[in-house]
């Protein structure tokens, strides 16, 4: 009785909202709790700010080769060293920001868009419909995820885009099993049944209702799915389905040329490597961070 | 509970049916055609219809799929196309590779993110919980495939070394063999330990919330005792899922080690069967993978299930 | 093509002068067994072995292939990474010398041309077949030749890819008696002796195909030469060991030739450098490393023969030209647009050969001489855009097989078609799909990667005479000179003028920009003699004249 009142109270707080609406709220506590995270943030917060500001940053054309200048170390004019076409190392990776933010988002917003519909509808719903997409759930997680996606970009073909299609394809079965369950728990609550008995119907249920309480997996879900997404890329990148030249994507800078000319022009591949494992870093520990911070909160008992 | 495995174990069945259907579609799905391939090698072109034809591949789908699904009933996993061996004999000499890098990484993942995400929960949000952490998180945002090239390209540079490159059997030569497994099974296990790190550390610290830890304390328990035998021993049943999860990713995410450090395993024999459309064999490895883990999922639920009896399933 | 092909692919050999000299002495020395010449401890410089050292018996040696080969039928099968195996197991009439420049007898000991249709083969006597089931050691004889060839010829499309060589053009094969072999061609037909002499026309024995068929398997290679197979753990290793009964009395030295598989150019490097290979050809980038590293290694250099190609695209009776690049003054741009020692300087460090005309610069006395080259003239190539109507340039796109190579040299492609106003994607294609695309004529621009072969037919007729298919040129006049010179056997001056007349059409006629060919180097162990670079096609052959100096 104690516990199904103090969840009741949790599920009002939320419902009815409080002083400081919690999505702001985390970050208060972010910043006075979690030191890791908080680093984390930092580090994306560069990242972003490198994405939006490149045209500012860089003096370099990132895409046009200057084959003079091709294989120099860093310098005064060139602070982290040219690659093979002469292009401007720093000025690249800059401008990578933008594609890494590009897909990483990119692929996060579709799939785990399609994994919360799929997540949320069968976790409500239940039953045949459930048993059914569970399957189809089930088959997509028997294949590897690297297979999925090598096969999805031998169909689709090469482009950026393509490259969001195949890697959100791979994250949305397990982010949609992750959200069923969130699902399923909140579904046991007891204001759930007390909007059904009101008469609210399915929609506004799953909309006002399921939707704000489950927020918390999906945050986190996306958080970490951006750092995988963008070690994905790089792993693509690797087995040559990547985003094509000569975009500076970090994933294709570190595979191909930069291990090529590896004992030759280190900086070709190191700085890139650095730019991508800070990126990663970043929104591991920011998605860490935030599930140690919204989870306890918001869980219910299952 | 029995009631439970039963209806698992009669689940899958369905499951395999959408992958075989799956596999079968899917690689025919990709543009570009075998006989196209195998005639493109010299400048003559010859009439890619009759290669069609000798292969096989001008019958409907349905007509294939039904042989092929009746030949796999039957132990028969196709004949590739290019090689002319069985695929079981392509896999049979495969598997064991994947299957051992895939045992040593979660050997050296759990040996490195179990320890850390046991001291990092007893220590929370101290110095060394954060350098754990950071530790195991770092490990998995550094791309493999850079460490390794940076590990084998630098002792060649500067020492002269190399580490042996030549596949042995495990059984054949032991000590070879882990020479050769022993790089690309650390690189990948850092990778791993992460996510175990992290829900190792994550049930810790709730059970050690727990009322029979306070108890267990209040008894007056050394913290050792009190670790090991109460607390590690709950807190372990979702890692087993989680271990669980990871084989799955294992088996498709050894190709990259398997390019730099030359095995020759399934991975490996994936990639080249897709990018020379080699229809059986990417179907015969697909299936295989596939069904293993389904059945690794299968067994996992189940374990959970009877590790922990409070767990109930809808 | 996948990388594995490329690296296969790209060498062909072409030893310095002086370095053939030596190795035909050494050879030769080698072959009268019993001469003892040599002198003990000789002082060698990099990269000349001493013609006065005796060959020693003995040894094992390692060298490296980029990947298994597919299969081991040498009348199915087109990649080098077969071809190393094959020459070492099987034999063939004739054998192109070292230097890719003349044909010499193999299981011929001669042969004649009494005129412009027939050749006689007069065959070594006293050969035999490995001693291996179901052929157990039997004599070579002018019928196994006769049955090979035909076997080779055999109208399977898709399936004896080697068909081409031989089909429609020999009118009979006369086993004269048991060793001697007579051939008599419909009309005069001059690539006839580089195709007797190819790799992949190899003599196999009747026996083996009534018990297999298709001698696809490692197992079922059993043949005349110096090697049989010892072992093949497919993906790893393939091993062949010396055979004792081989025709050419003393050879080979070698009692195993190892080859092991390795897909990746960095660990090449890394695994000569630590010993594990005796010889290997390098990475452009690794060179000064590998030179520094070990400097008592021997060097070869060669050429490939290659060449790296720029297409527009083609069109036949079927397919229309595809605009922009059906106006010859486009084209024309885009060849003077191109700058051809960038892509050398680029993707390769500087080492690689231009190539002028079709045929690969190696490829003497076919290839066009430097002084015919079409250079980089930007003015010029603007004006012509001017001309064709297209002064502020055009979008479109290159594609490219899926390779690091043929995606850098796209790269630059794009910088050097920028500068007159042709903005360029760049779309790699996985290889499987590349040849779907490109055999249906559906692109704009193509990088692409060629083989060619000793046979110079081999670098005009797959693209400009009229049986081509994968890219084919309209213009009939070409496709009849092409046929023509074909048929011109022996007046090998008139040859040459009527190639360099083809040659010059195409330069005019502009449908692709040939680039450049690779320049390698073999870094070898210093007790290695006798070594050719690896990759080229009679790597395997050449392997009976390798040996150990300790």
């Amino acid at each position: 009785m104690a516990e199904q009142v103090a969840t009741l109270a949790a599920a009002e707080k939320v419902s009815l909202g409080r002083q400081l609406p919690w999505y702001v709220d985390v970050w208060v506590r972010l910043w006075k709790e979690k030191p890791l995270g908080t680093f984390g943030g930092i580090l994306i917060l560069l990242v972003m700010l490198a994405a939006l500001l490149a045209p500012v940053v860089t003096q370099y054309d990132p895409i046009v080769n200057d084959i003079p200048q091709k294989l120099k170390p860093p310098d005064a004019h060139h602070w982290l060293g040219t690659d093979n076409f002469g292009r401007d190392m720093f000025s690249r990776i800059v401008w990578g920001a933008r594609i890494s933010l590009y897909i990483g988002f990119g692929a996060v917003a579709l799939g785990t868009t399609c994994a919360v519909i799929i997540g949320i509808v069968t976790g409500y719903y239940g039953g045949l419909l459930d048993s059914i997409v569970q399957r189809f759930v089930d088959a997509i997680m028997a294949f590897p995820w690297l297979i999925i996606m090598l096969t999805i970009m031998a169909v689709l073909g090469p482009g950026m885009n393509n490259v969001i299609i195949a890697l959100s394809v791979g994250m949305l079965a397990g982010n949609s099993r992750i959200i069923r369950g969130a699902t399923m728990s909140v579904k046991a609550n007891l204001y759930v049944e007390a909007a059904r008995c009101i008469g609210a119907g399915d929609l506004r249920i799953l909309l006002h209702y399921m939707l704000p309480n489950v927020m918390a997996p999906i945050i986190i879900v996306a958080t970490l799915g951006l750092g995988g997404a963008i070690m994905a890329e790089a792993s693509l990148s690797f087995l040559g389905y990547g985003v094509p030249p000569p975009a500076p994507s970090w994933g294709g800078m570190l595979s191909g040329s930069g291990r090529r000319y590896m004992l030759v022009a280190p900086w070709m591949a190191v700085f890139p490597g650095i730019a991508l494992s800070m990126a990663i870093f970043g929104f591991n520990m920011l998605g860490d961070a935030l599930r140690d911070l919204l989870d306890p909160r918001l869980r219910s008992n299952g | 509970m029995t009631q439970y495995v039963i209806r698992r174990v009669l689940l899958i069945f369905p499951t395999l049916l959408i992958v075989t259907l799956a596999v079968f579609s899917v690689v025919r799905l990709i543009p570009g055609d075998v006989a196209t391939l195998m005639v493109s090698e010299q400048g003559y072109g010859a009439d890619v219809e009759a290669v069609k034809h000798m292969l096989g591949l001008d019958k409907p789908w349905h007509e294939q799929y039904i042989k092929y699904m009746s030949n796999v009933l039957r132990g028969d996993l196709g004949t590739s196309l290019w090689s002319k061996r069985a695929v079981t004999e392509e896999l049979s000499l495969r598997v064991p590779v994947s299957v051992e890098l895939g045992i040593l990484a979660i050997g050296v993942s759990l040996c490195i993110a179990i320890p850390i995400g046991v001291a990092s929960a007893i220590r929370q949000d101290t110095w060394p919980d954060y350098l754990g952490r950071s530790l195991a998180i770092g490990g998995l945002s550094i791309p493999g495939f850079w460490i390794a090239t940076i590990i084998l390209v630098l002792p060649a540079a500067y020492f002269n070394w190399s580490p042996p490159m030549k596949y042995q059997p495990f059984l054949k030569d032991p000590l070879a063999n882990l020479q050769l497994f022993i790089l690309p099974a650390v690189i990948m296990g850092i990778a791993m330990s992460a996510s175990v790190m992290r829900m190792t550390r994550a049930m810790m610290l709730e059970v050690l919330r727990q009322d029979y830890i306070r108890t267990a304390w209040a008894k007056g328990m050394r913290e050792r005792a009190v670790i090991v035998r109460h607390a590690l021993k709950n807190a372990m049943i979702p890692v087993v899922t989680i271990l669980g999860m990871q084989l799955s990713l294992l088996l498709g995410g050894t190709v990259i080690m398997e390019s730099i450090f030359n095995l020759p395993g399934m991975g490996r024999l994936l990639i080249d069967a897709i990018n020379w459309r080699d229809y059986p064999v990417v179907q015969g490895v697909n299936l295989v993978i596939a069904t293993a883990i389904v059945c690794m999922n299968l067994l996992v639920d189940v374990t959970y299930t009877y590790l922990d009896p409070r767990i109930r399933y809808r | 093509m996948s990388e594995s092909e490329y690296w296969a692919s790209i060498m062909r050999r072409r030893l310095s002068r002086r370095t053939l000299m030596q190795a035909g002495l050494a050879t030769g020395i080698g072959l009268w067994a019993g001469s003892a010449l040599g002198c003990g401890g000789s002082q060698e410089t990099k990269g000349e072995p001493t013609p006065s050292n005796q060959p020693k018996q003995g040894g094992t040696v390692t060298v490296r292939a980029d990947a298994d080969a597919r299969g081991f039928d040498p009348h199915l099968e087109t990649q080098t990474q077969a071809s190393i195996h094959i020459t070492k197991i099987y034999s063939g009439l004739m054998i192109w010398n070292r230097d890719s420049t003349e044909l010499v007898p193999d299981l011929a000991q001669s042969y004649e041309q009494p005129d412009e249709v027939t050749y006689i083969f007069k065959l070594n006597q006293g050969v035999k077949w490995h001693n291996i089931p179901p052929v157990n050691g039997r004599e070579l004889t002018a019928e196994d030749v006769k049955f090979s060839i035909e076997r080779m010829s055999t109208n399977q499309p898709g399936k004896f890819q080697h068909a081409y060589y031989f089909l429609g053009r020999i009118a009979k094969i006369d086993a004269v008696d048991k060793y001697t072999v007579r051939f008599t061609m419909n009309k005069p037909y001059a690539p006839f002796m580089a195709y007797i002499g190819s790799p992949w026309s190899k003599i196999v024995a009747r026996e083996a195909v009534d018990k297999w068929g298709e001698l696809t398997k490692s197992e079922t290679m059993i043949g005349t030469g110096g090697f049989m197979l010892k072992s093949h753990t497919p993906n790893v290793e393939l091993v062949v060991k010396r055979n004792p009964d081989y025709f050419k009395k003393g050879l080979p030295y070698l009692d195993e030739h190892v080859t092991r598989f390795i897909a990746d150019p960095s660990t090449v490097t890394t695994m000569l450098l630590g010993g594990e290979l005796d010889y290997a050809t390098i990475d452009s980038v690794d060179i000064e490393r590998v030179k520094k590293a070990k400097p008592d290694y021997q060097i070869i250099e060669g050429v490939s023969t290659n060449p790296f190609i720029f297409r527009t695209p083609p069109y036949d009776d079927k397919i229309p030209q595809k605009a922009p690049f059906d106006n010859k003054k486009v084209r024309q741009a885009i060849l003077r647009a191109i700058n051809k020692q960038e892509y050398i300087d680029v993707v390769y460090g500087g080492r690689g050969v231009q190539c002028v005309g079709m045929i690969a610069p190696d490829r003497q006395p076919w290839a066009l001489p430097e002084s015919d080259q079409i250079k980089q003239d930007i003015p010029k190539a603007k004006q012509l855009m001017a001309e064709a109507g297209f002064p502020n340039g055009f979008k479109t796109d290159i594609i490219c097989p899926n390779m690091w190579y043929t995606v850098d040299c796209s790269q630059v492609a794009k910088g050097q078609l920028a500068k007159i106003g042709i903005d360029a994607e760049i779309k790699p294609i996985e290889v499987a799909q590349y040849y779907n695309v490109v055999y249906a004529y559906n692109y704009n621009l193509n990088m692409h990667n060629m083989t060619g072969s000793e046979e110079p037919t081999d670098y005009l007729a797959p693209y400009y005479g009229s049986a081509a298919t994968f890219y084919r040129w309209g213009n009939k006049e070409l496709q009849q000179k092409i046929a023509e010179q074909e048929g011109i056997v022996l007046d090998k001056e008139k040859r040459i003028k009527a190639i360099q007349e083809i040659e010059h059409m195409i330069q005019d006629e502009a449908p692709m920009a040939p680039l450049f060919v690779v320049k390698y180097s073999t870094f070898g162990k210093p007790s290695l003699r006798n070594f050719l670079p690896v990759w080229n096609n009679y790597q395997g052959y050449y392997a009976t004249e390798l040996w150990l100096s300790e």
